[in-house]
Formats: C-alpha cells, sequence, structure tokens
C-alpha cells in the first residue's frame, strides 16, 4: 500500500473511530438517510470496508492518471455550462475536438501502453457498464495508435519509427528507461513508474512480436 | 444508419478532426464489392492506412464467408474495434471465428456483458 493510501485508511479509520464514539439520536441517523447524505452503520461493516476499498481504488487510479496525463500530454480544460456530463476533463494532443473524462484518460492510456509494449497482449476488453463512454474511448484509442506510428519508413514496411514521439516521452525515456537495445529491452520491465521502453526511439528492423504484417501500423483499422 | 453505426459515426468525426484520419463506408451493406485496394494498403497508396473502414456484423459476416469469395479474408488490418462483443456468444458462430481468425494485429472488444461462460473464454481466446 502506497503511503498516501496508507494515509487515507488511517484517516477513515480515524473517522470511523470517532463516529462509534457519537451517539447520535436515531431521528437524526434517519434523517440523513433520507436526506440522501452518507450515514456510516456502525453494525455494518461491510459498508465501511466497499468504503475503503474504493478509496484505496481512487487513489490508484489517480497515480496512474497523473503518467496516463503526462504521457498522453492531457490538459486539463474548465468545466463549461454548456457541458452535460460532470466531472474534470482533458484533452490530449492530436485529438483536438475531444474532450476526455479522467477514466477515459486513464483507459486510453492503458491499452496505447499495451498496444505498444506487452507482446504477450494482442488485444484488450473495454468492460464499463453502460454510460462512461466504452465506444469513445475505443475509437480514440484507434485513432492515437495511428498518429502515434504515422510516420513510418515506407521503404521498408516491417519498421516503425517513432518519429512524431512528444518530447516528454523522449526525455523520460532517458533519463528514466535507460533500458538496451534489442533483445535485450525486452527483459526489462517497466520498473519505474515513468517507464517507456527504449525500443521506442530505435527503428525497428522488425516489430518486437508475431507477424510483421499483423502487427503493422500501415494497415487500416477495422470497426465491427 | 443502425444507431450502433451513428454512434461510431459521431465519434469517428470528433476524434479525427483535423487529422488525416477518415472514416469510409466502404463495408456498408449497400456497397456490393470491396475492391482490394480500397481496404490494403500499398507504397503507392499510403492514404489507405489512415482509413476506419466501419461495417455492420451482419455486413462482415456476409462478406467472410467462403460463398463471398472471402473478401475480408485476404484483408489485413493493424485494429480492430469489435463493439458490443457479448454478441459473439458461441465458438461456431461466424463472428468469433471471423475474431479469431481475421488477420487483425490488436483487437480491442467492447461490451458491458458478460457473454461467455467464464472469464477465459470471453477474454483470453481472443489474445
Amino acid at each position: 500500500m502506497s503511503p498516501s493510501a496508507q494515509l487515507v485508511s488511517e484517516q477513515l479509520f480515524a473517522f470511523i473511530e470517532n463516529e462509534k464514539k457519537t451517539d447520535k439520536p436515531t431521528q437524526e441517523v434517519q434523517e440523513q438517510v433520507e436526506d440522501g447524505k452518507e450515514v456510516l452503520d456502525q453494525d455494518n461493516t461491510s459498508l465501511v470496508l466497499n468504503t475503503l476499498v474504493s478509496l484505496i481504488n481512487n487513489e490508484f487510479e489517480h497515480e496512474c492518471l497523473a503518467e496516463a496525463v503526462r504521457l498522453l500530454i492531457a490538459h486539463l480544460i474548465h468545466q463549461s455550462k454548456e457541458d452535460q456530463v460532470p466531472g474534470n476533463k482533458y484533452t490530449i494532443a492530436g485529438l483536438l475536438r475531444t474532450k476526455i473524462l479522467a477514466h477515459q484518460v486513464w483507459e486510453i492510456w492503458l491499452i496505447v501502453w499495451r498496444w505498444d509494449w506487452d507482446s504477450d497482449m494482442l488485444g484488450a476488453l473495454i468492460a464499463d457498464k453502460m454510460g462512461p463512454g466504452k465506444t469513445f474511448t475505443s475509437v480514440a484509442v484507434a485513432t492515437i495508435c495511428k498518429l502515434l506510428t504515422e510516420k513510418v519508413v515506407i521503404t521498408s514496411l516491417q519498421s516503425i519509427l517513432w518519429m512524431n514521439m512528444p518530447d516528454v516521452w523522449v526525455n523520460m525515456a532517458e533519463n528514466d528507461y535507460p533500458g538496451s537495445i534489442g533483445e535485450a529491452s525486452e527483459c526489462n520491465l517497466p520498473h519505474t513508474a515513468n517507464s517507456v521502453p527504449s525500443h521506442h526511439l530505435e527503428i525497428q528492423t522488425t516489430p518486437p512480436w508475431g507477424d510483421p504484417e499483423l502487427t503493422s501500423a500501415l494497415k487500416p483499422i477495422l470497426v465491427v | 444508419m443502425p444507431r450502433g453505426a451513428e454512434t461510431f459515426n459521431d465519434g469517428i468525426d470528433v476524434v479525427t478532426f483535423r487529422s488525416d484520419l477518415k472514416l469510409t463506408n466502404s463495408l456498408h451493406a449497400e456497397q456490393v464489392s470491396i475492391p482490394q485496394a480500397d481496404l490494403n494498403t500499398n507504397i503507392e497508396e499510403p492514404e489507405n492506412q489512415l482509413n476506419f473502414p466501419l461495417g455492420s456484423r451482419a455486413t462482415l459476416t456476409s462478406r467472410i464467408k467462403p460463398s463471398s469469395n472471402g473478401q475480408l479474408s485476404y484483408h489485413l488490418w493493424s485494429f480492430g474495434i469489435f463493439d458490443e462483443f457479448h454478441q459473439y456468444k458461441i465458438k461456431n458462430c461466424m463472428g468469433w471465428q471471423i475474431a479469431m481468425k481475421a488477420r487483425i494485429g490488436f483487437k480491442l472488444q467492447v461490451t458491458a456483458k458478460q457473454g461467455f461462460h467464464s472469464f477465459n473464454n470471453w477474454c483470453y481466446h481472443m489474445m
């Protein structure tokens, strides 16, 4: 557990203990329930556990979100009165007209990262419930994957050159992921928070996995 | 146009705004044939690599059958998005066969429902 998550859990524990000491009249608790306010039930430990797990999960997501925001060059935009969907929204470099919610930024980065890095995972599954924008996320992911490999070496169809790689990625790759080149880079698991595979900086003679034709970014995108 | 197609249409329009990527309707049912040159890209036609061919599941399955001269069987895709993937319920169905056998670099499944017997059937075998 990260120090911040531990701090949250300690604060929650203290809150629970404080609530237990408070002797609220039954009528007051009932009114809070009717008003929609969250009331901590001393006997319902599952609620406490769920709250704690939710807090920790959110903490995890926010930590990952920071990396996703940085590497996707996302910028937080102000909430507009015309926006029907509440919540923080971001713009991502390359997607000019899009307003992307925080969880979508995280999803996009996770899938793009797998698409480019994870040699054992040639696919992904978006299984959000109805409403959070699965379809939009999938299109955005495909678009970003295309934009990131838009510059390809035409003379060698099997090559992928990371020409339009953002400077921030290059800097991070140089500073945080010195890594190695070629086969040795496969052994370098992303052990740092800002890891970027060093092979992004190299001209690949062959893709790192599978049939080169299947993984070539030159092919169109199929939407079914 | 079906509602699902409209959703994708709108999403692609927004996301690809002012980029070289574009939506093509080459897989729509009203278009009988899909010329190889429209989908596969080569050095002479690099612009095709930036296409988003959008099609229905029925169209895809009809084009993949042996009787339809297997037009889609020989195409290559860098990225495949399968929306409402829970409808690919059994491994013997045409959609599942396409998803498994199509030459797609990265398959992205999109669904909000569990459609198979176990998580392994749902996820593992597709990747």
